[in-house]
């Protein structure tokens, strides 16, 4: 959670996002499935995960999108906007995993009245791999 | 290149539009439980008093609420839990995985909101894949709320495959 509001004087080009870690775990993932009334077996029951041939029950792809958008949100504070986000499911998750949320940011502008930071994101598992790289854009206030 | 897997039939769903009228209003409660569900407690969505002092002067729901909420709870699902309306290839393009997503963020929706979503399919392609061809569907979904504004828009890429 920001405890103090962002500016875009704040950032630069590769100033680096603070890192946001979710533990994953059934009960969560249920949780998720309740909580959006999705309830894909995929997302919650194990047995019919591992008759299609996965390892387990899978992460919900939007949820890593919540994830990612909860990084943000959490980093540009309450008088910050949240304005794009594009996120690609590229790698599967399972309960017991710890996904880190990681971003930084690639270009900062000012357009129509808007000040614009563009950032590269992406959500990595605990053993480095990338499972959904993506692209997100907000808008900061000025000093 | 082998025969195309897009049929003149499949080929006919672009431009395709499905119109998902409001049912129930948001509530604080769902917000909440999605908050919970995703491990978000930031005050903005679960504490009216904290929300009241900032610009948007309440409690809003976060940004990929409008996104990731199914309201319609009566809809009808398969055995595997899916809904039975979501967009797919007839047989035998089956699998399916998802291939990415654009959100564009619009007003934060709100307790109270009625939202209807308006998907409209905007293109169909196909590529040759490591085992196979592949068919992605592109669509659109906006949201809006009993005031005709916009909450968001949710880009979305599916791959099919045999």
């Amino acid at each position: 959670m920001a405890v103090k509001a962002l500016f875009f004087e704040d950032v630069w080009e590769a100033t680096e996002i603070p890192p946001l870690v979710k533990p994953i775990t059934l009960l969560q993932m249920c949780m998720y499935s309740a909580a959006t009334w999705n309830f894909y077996k995929l997302h919650w029951d194990t047995n019919f995960s591992r008759g299609l041939g996965f390892k387990d029950a899978n992460v919900h792809g939007p949820l890593f999108g919540a994830f990612l958008a909860q990084m943000l949100t959490d980093w540009i504070g309450p008088e910050g906007t949240l304005k794009r986000l594009a996120y690609a499911n590229r790698g599967m998750s399972f309960p017991g995993d710890t996904l880190t949320c990681k971003g930084k940011v690639t270009r900062k502008y000012a357009r129509d009245g808007q000040n614009l930071v563009e950032c590269e994101v992406w959500v990595e598992n605990q053993s480095g791999e990338n499972l959904a790289p993506g692209t997100a854009t907000v808008a900061l206030p000025s000093r | 290149m082998a025969d195309s897997l897009i049929t003149p039939e499949i080929r006919a769903m672009v431009g395709q539009e499905a119109f998902f009228p409001g049912t129930e209003a948001v509530e604080k409660g769902v917000i909440k439980r999605y908050c919970v569900a995703v491990g978000d407690l930031n005050p903005l969505y679960l504490d009216e008093e904290y929300a009241r002092k900032t610009r948007y002067g309440g409690i809003i729901a976060p940004p990929t609420f409008v996104f990731s909420v199914n309201n319609k709870v009566d809809a009808p699902v398969g055995e595997d839990g899916r809904p039975l309306g979501r967009v797919k290839l007839p047989p035998p393009l089956n699998r399916i995985a998802r291939a990415g997503n654009e959100y564009e963020f619009g007003k934060p929706a709100r307790p109270g909101d009625v939202i209807s979503a308006r998907r409209k399919i905007t293109s169909i392609f196909e590529k040759e894949g490591k085992t196979g061809g592949l068919v992605f569907v592109e669509y659109e979904i906006t949201y809006t709320n009993q005031r005709q504004e916009v909450l968001g828009i949710n880009r979305e890429r599916l791959v099919f495959f045999k």
